[in-house]
C-alpha cells in the first residue's frame, strides 16, 4: 500500500505554507516572503519614506507576524494580518528614528506649482520626473495623522478593500471610509496650498 | 456592501464618504447604479469623484521602486536569523494577563499617587499610548465618557481608568534580567497598579 503524503495544492495556499513554515520548511518561508514582500515594502515605504527604514520594517514585520502566529487565529487572511503588522512596525520605527526626509525635493517653485496642479487637475501637459512627484506625495502623506496615513496606505498602496482594511486594523468599515475621506481632504488641502 | 447605503430615491445627497467609495469601486452593483443615476443629475459632484480617483491613480503610478535583489536577499537572511535566534527585548515585558470588566478605553494607563510611592515628576518618562492626532472619536456612549482621558501628558492629577474590581491579574512571570516578579498592588484608593517592586505590608492579597 502506498504511503499517503499530505501535500499542498499548487499553488500552495497561505495556510498550507504557514503550516510548513511552522515545521521548519525554509522553502515555504521563501514563497511567503516572495508573495508579500512587495506590498509590504510599498506600505512600509509610504509610511517611512526611506528605503533602508522600509526594508527594516518589512523584516521586522515578517518576523513579528511569523512569531505571533497564534495571535493571528485565521480571523483574516494572512496578507491582511501581515500588512497590519508591517504597517504597525513602520509606524513604530518612524517614531523611534524620527521620520526622515530622505527624498529631497529639488523642485523650483514653478515646478512645485506644476506638480500640485497635476494632482488636482487633469492637466497631462505637466510632465514631472516620477521621483519628484513621488517625493511630493510623500511629503503630503507625512502631514497626515498616523491612523489616517496607515488606513490610506493600506487601501491605496497595499490595494486592500475597505473590508480588508477594516479587518486588518480592527475597525469598522465606516471608520475606514471616514479616515480615507479626511486623509484625501488633507492631501488635497496640502497640495492646493502649494498652488 | 458599504456601511451606509445611499438612497437616491428620497433625493438625499450622498455623503462625501459615499462618493469616495464610488470612486474606489467599493459600492455594490445596486449602490453603484443608484450613484451613477444621481451623478448624472448632479455633474458638480463628478469633479469630487474624479479628484479622488486622480489622487489614488497618482499614488499607484508613483509606487516606490522595488529594492535590488541583494537588498531582498539581506532582508530574507535577516528574517531567518531572527526566527532562529532568541530575540532580545529592548524593554521589559511582563507576560501578564489582565481581565477587564466594563467599559474601557482602547488602552489602560494607571497612575497612582499614594503613600510610599513616588509622585510623577516633570521628568518622568511618559508611556505613549496614542497621540492626540491618532485618535478620532466618531461616536461615543455618554456613559463611557468617564473612561476616556483626553489631554496631553504628563498629567499630574490621579487618573483612574479601571477600578480594582475590574482588574484581575491572571499570571505574571519574572523579568528575565533581574528575576523580579510583578505584582498587583491594590492599596489606597480603588486604583490598582501593576508594580515590579511592592511593599508586602501594603499589599492586599
Amino acid at each position: 500500500m502506498a504511503a499517503v503524503t499530505a501535500t499542498c495544492p499548487s499553488p500552495p495556499s497561505d495556510e498550507c505554507l504557514l503550516r510548513r513554515v511552522a515545521g521548519g520548511d525554509r522553502s515555504a518561508l521563501d514563497e511567503l516572503f516572495r508573495r508579500y514582500r512587495q506590498p509590504a515594502y510599498r506600505v512600509a515605504y509610504r509610511l517611512l519614506g526611506h528605503e533602508a527604514d522600509a526594508l527594516d520594517a518589512v523584516q521586522e514585520g515578517f518576523v513579528k507576524a511569523l512569531t505571533h502566529l497564534p495571535s493571528f487565529q485565521g480571523r483574516s487572511s494572512f496578507k491582511t494580518w501581515l500588512l497590519r503588522v508591517v504597517s504597525n512596525a513602520s509606524l513604530d520605527l518612524g517614531r523611534q528614528r524620527g521620520r526622515r526626509e530622505a527624498l529631497s525635493l529639488d523642485l523650483s517653485p514653478v515646478e512645485e506649482l506644476a506638480a500640485a496642479r497635476l494632482l488636482i487637475t487633469d492637466d497631462v501637459s505637466q510632465q514631472l520626473e516620477r521621483s519628484d512627484l513621488r517625493a511630493l506625495l510623500q511629503r503630503a502623506l507625512a502631514t497626515l495623522p498616523d491612523a489616517q496615513r496607515q488606513t490610506f496606505v493600506l487601501h491605496v498602496d497595499a490595494e486592500l478593500s475597505y473590508r480588508e482594511v477594516a479587518e486588518a486594523l480592527g475597525i469598522s468599515i465606516g471608520t475606514v471610509m471616514s479616515r480615507l475621506y479626511y486623509a484625501r481632504q488633507k492631501l488635497k488641502a496640502y497640495l492646493e496650498g502649494l498652488a | 456592501m458599504i456601511h451606509e447605503r445611499p438612497d437616491r430615491n428620497d433625493g438625499t445627497p450622498p455623503t462625501p464618504e459615499q462618493l469616495a467609495a464610488f470612486a474606489d469601486d467599493e459600492l455594490t452593483p445596486a449602490e453603484r447604479s443608484a450613484m451613477e443615476d444621481w451623478l448624472a443629475n448632479h455633474p458638480a459632484a463628478v469633479a469630487e469623484v474624479e479628484c479622488c480617483r486622480r489622487v489614488k491613480d497618482l499614488m499607484r503610478q508613483t509606487a516606490p521602486t522595488p529594492p535590488e535583489p541583494r537588498a531582498w536577499a539581506a532582508v530574507r537572511a535577516g528574517i531567518e536569523a531572527c526566527l532562529t535566534q532568541p530575540r532580545r527585548r529592548s524593554f521589559p515585558v511582563f507576560r501578564t494577563a489582565v481581565g477587564l470588566v466594563g467599559a474601557a478605553a482602547a488602552a489602560v494607563l494607571v497612575v497612582f499617587l499614594g503613600r510610599g510611592f513616588m509622585a510623577p515628576t516633570a521628568n518622568s518618562e511618559v508611556f505613549p499610548v496614542a497621540d492626540v492626532g491618532d485618535v478620532m472619536i466618531l461616536s461615543m456612549d455618554p456613559g463611557d465618557a468617564a473612561a476616556l482621558v483626553v489631554g496631553k501628558p504628563p498629567t499630574v492629577e490621579p487618573i483612574v481608568l479601571a477600578t480594582a474590581e475590574e482588574v484581575t491579574l491572571v499570571s505574571a512571570e519574572p523579568y528575565h534580567a533581574d528575576g523580579v516578579t510583578p505584582d498587583m498592588w491594590t492599596g489606597q484608593g480603588a486604583a490598582p497598579m501593576i508594580v515590579p517592586f511592592g511593599n508586602a505590608d501594603d499589599r492586599e492579597k
